[in-house]
């Protein structure tokens, strides 16, 4: 039952505080990413959960075992690298049957296991030639497989496609996910790709400055944003106002955010609270003529299968999202705007510029 | 008044072919994205515009004057290479200023260049104290402060996380256009090209194979590498059974009949493609032309779309469905919709599709 769970996990490097009080559970079966911008402890604390470093403080379980004072050998659990360590004078398939050969198993038994792995993972390579005369990305599927037939049922994986060209990456992502779950291997991959992630990933752990920001599935993370950061984080480009909550009631907010009209967020705030308020670009609905916000239009790009339109509503600039442009989506019309309903997120302010900071 | 032509260029390293026979024009002020797979030939290009690398033959024309067998120095372009090439016995401020003082002019843009780049305040660090990111940053300054009329960039914005290649590179488009530079930015990001360039220009094994703005490199695309490398594509394989002008009836094996509209003649084989976000997924229940029923496989929410797997038939569709549109569930029935008039139809390769269609 290879479930992983964090518990309460400190580390310190000097003065530098790399992981405060983390604590997360990984399902037996569950593929969990982590991300974070870089410096948020993301390489600390998959290099404890792996038994490189040791924490100050906390609890690491793999299944039911505390495995804290366990050495890495001793966790099963295979670790994959961006830097692609197979050995370089080893064939590929002596690399592959090297785990149960290594633990004592005959040619034979390793082989079966060698091939059981290769079928499912439908890899096509020469078993005979080296690790060299493979493309980067068959390169690491090989190390996988290694790992694999180690007998690893938790995967650590530390940014395993950054080394790999990027369009290579995305098709083998999707493979290699495919494989995890017919396998039924647990997976955690640290990655600094958002979109890697969210296309891959059962549940996402946030980090940010040693701490967990959110930890939920794809879906939760741009429903139901815990903070401003993720916001930004996520969904790259978003908006965010400043203003005064007006009234409140029913677990609804309208807040005065310097437009002219008052706008209405999900959220328990008291009357005269300053928020902050954020707006992703898609959420941003542009009409040729309706209510809302009266915006001017001043500049279109096309991003390839939609636009990114910038708007301007009295001082402020506004970011938008349009996937099919409208006849009045013109540079310099006047066209009409609202916030999507239930997609305005209202925070306690704590400085704008801090809430969103990447470092 | 710097405009660029370049002129039947080639060039052979050993047994390989870089460049077979490129002719391009780039206007006075004009920004242009070079765009294409890994090896197909972007740095060698730039590199021989700037005058780094020699070409066997063609040439190279800078304002109508032939530059061909000038040094780069004489050239008067800007190049900034993929490995940054900061000084790095020089602080931030005085690698970003050099071209300008090396030339006796202004410091002024070079300040703005470094603003802009949001490294003002680390002015006085030195390269190997900042991040591959800020390093690329100051590169990027040094370069738009450089004096120089014509910028050759290649991919400038690598290595930025998501987030600042999408703040940066709308700043660099409007940096240049301010200061008047013409521009030749390579990238193998179609959507950093789709999103700046004022034309794209497509490379692929030494050949451009099409030029063209944005959005008709996008909507109507030439060719079928062109059309698949810009964004996956759902690609079917079909025989024309009978056409009334430019619509076709397709034949396609395991899938089954295709009404679609063709830009190009098909004597018999076609390729028909889809972009993921012209595929149309509907609740079940809907007949007609171009609709099949398919079974939800997939489901991945990546914040504005969520991409979806249906299994129609033998194939896996894949379509991009908009944020608010309906979304199914996982192994749901669902009407999947073929717009006819969406289609990328192509005549079947010579070369075979894989062939056609890989990035090496």
């Amino acid at each position: 039952m290879p479930s992983v769970k964090v518990v309460n996990v400190s580390k310190r490097y000097g003065p530098i505080i790399a992981l405060d009080n983390v604590s997360f559970n990984v399902k037996d079966g569950e593929y969990v990413c982590i991300i974070g911008p870089s410096g948020s402890g993301k390489s600390t604390l998959l290099k404890i959960i792996t038994g490189i470093r040791k924490p100050d403080k906390g609890e690491i379980y793999i299944g039911d075992t505390l495995v804290n004072d366990l050495p890495i050998e001793e966790r099963g659990i295979g670790i994959v690298m961006q830097d692609i360590l197979l050995f370089p004078h080893m064939t590929l398939w002596d690399n592959i049957i090297y785990g149960p050969l290594n633990k004592g198993l005959g040619y034979v038994q390793a082989s079966l296991i060698g091939k059981e792995v290769v079928g499912f993972m439908k890899l096509t390579i020469r078993a005979r030639a080296f690790p060299h005369e493979l493309s980067r990305g068959d390169q690491q599927k090989v190390a996988i497989a290694r790992a694999v037939t180690a007998g690893a049922r938790v995967l650590l994986l530390d940014e395993p496609f950054a080394s790999i060209d990027p369009e290579a990456a995305k098709r083998i992502r999707f493979e290699l996910k495919r494989f995890f779950k017919d396998l039924g291997l647990t997976i955690i991959h640290v990655t600094h790709n958002q979109e890697e992630a969210l296309s891959v990933a059962d549940r996402i752990l946030i980090l940010r400055r040693g701490r967990v920001e959110q930890f939920g599935t794809p879906l939760e993370l741009f429903t139901k944003p815990k903070t401003p950061f993720i916001v930004r984080f996520l969904g790259g480009e978003a908006n965010f106002f400043e203003g005064y909550v007006v009234s409140n009631n029913d677990g609804y907010v309208n807040v005065d955010i310097g437009l002219g009209k008052l706008v209405r967020g999900e959220g328990v705030f008291n009357k005269g609270e300053k928020v902050i308020y954020a707006v992703r670009p898609e959420h941003v609905l542009i009409s040729c003529e309706g209510e809302g916000f009266e915006a001017k239009v001043t500049d279109i790009f096309l991003m390839g299968f939609y636009y990114r339109v910038l708007l301007e509503v009295d001082d402020f600039n506004l970011v938008a999202r349009v996937q099919r442009k409208m006849s009045c989506l013109k540079k310099g019309a006047r066209v009409n705007v609202v916030f999507k309903k239930g997609f305005v997120f209202p925070y306690p302010e704590e400085g704008l510029d801090e809430a969103i900071r990447y470092e | 008044m710097p405009s660029i032509d370049i002129e039947d260029v080639w060039k052979r390293y050993g047994s390989i072919v870089a460049l077979r026979g490129i002719n391009l024009h780039v206007d006075d002020g004009e920004y242009l994205c070079l765009l294409g797979p890994t090896g197909a030939g972007k740095t060698t290009l730039l590199k021989i515009i700037a005058g780094l690398v020699l070409q066997d033959k063609g040439r190279i024309l800078i304002d109508g004057i032939d530059m061909s067998n000038i040094p780069p120095e004489f050239r008067n372009t800007s190049y900034m290479p993929q490995g940054y090439a900061l000084f790095p016995n020089m602080n931030v401020w005085e690698n970003v200023a050099y071209g300008a003082w090396v030339r006796e002019r202004d410091l002024k843009d070079a300040e703005h260049a470094l603003k802009i780049m949001g490294l003002w305040n680390r002015r006085f660090s030195y390269p190997h104290e900042l991040s591959g990111g800020q390093q690329q940053r100051i590169a990027l300054a040094r370069a738009l402060a450089s004096g120089s009329k014509i910028l050759l960039l290649d991919e400038p914005l690598s290595a930025l996380d998501a987030l600042l290649n999408l703040q940066l590179r709308f700043e660099l488009k409007k940096l240049a256009k301010n200061l008047g530079l013409t521009v030749i930015h390579v990238t193998h990001n179609p959507e950093v090209a789709l999103s700046i360039a004022d034309k794209i220009a497509i490379l692929r094994k030494g050949v451009i194979l099409q030029i063209d703005e944005p959005n008709v490199i996008y909507n109507r695309p030439n060719n079928l590498f062109t059309a698949n490398f810009l964004s996956r594509l759902n690609i079917f394989t079909g025989r024309v059974l009978g056409c009334r002008g430019r619509e076709c009836l397709f034949k396609i094996e395991g899938l089954g009949e295709i009404y679609a509209y063709c830009n190009y003649d098909i004597d018999l084989d076609a390729v028909i493609g889809y972009r993921p976000e012209d595929v149309k997924i509907m609740t079940h229940g809907y007949e007609g032309l171009n609709i099949f029923t398919g079974y939800v496989k997939e489901i991945s929410n990546l914040g504005f779309f969520t991409r979806v797997i249906v299994n129609v038939n033998e194939y896996e569709v894949i379509s991009y469905i908009w944020s608010g549109d309906y979304v199914p569930s996982i192994n749901d029935p669902v009407s999947v919709v073929f717009p006819s008039d969406k289609a990328l139809v192509f005549p079947y390769p010579e070369e075979g599709l894989e062939e056609a269609l890989s990035v090496e």
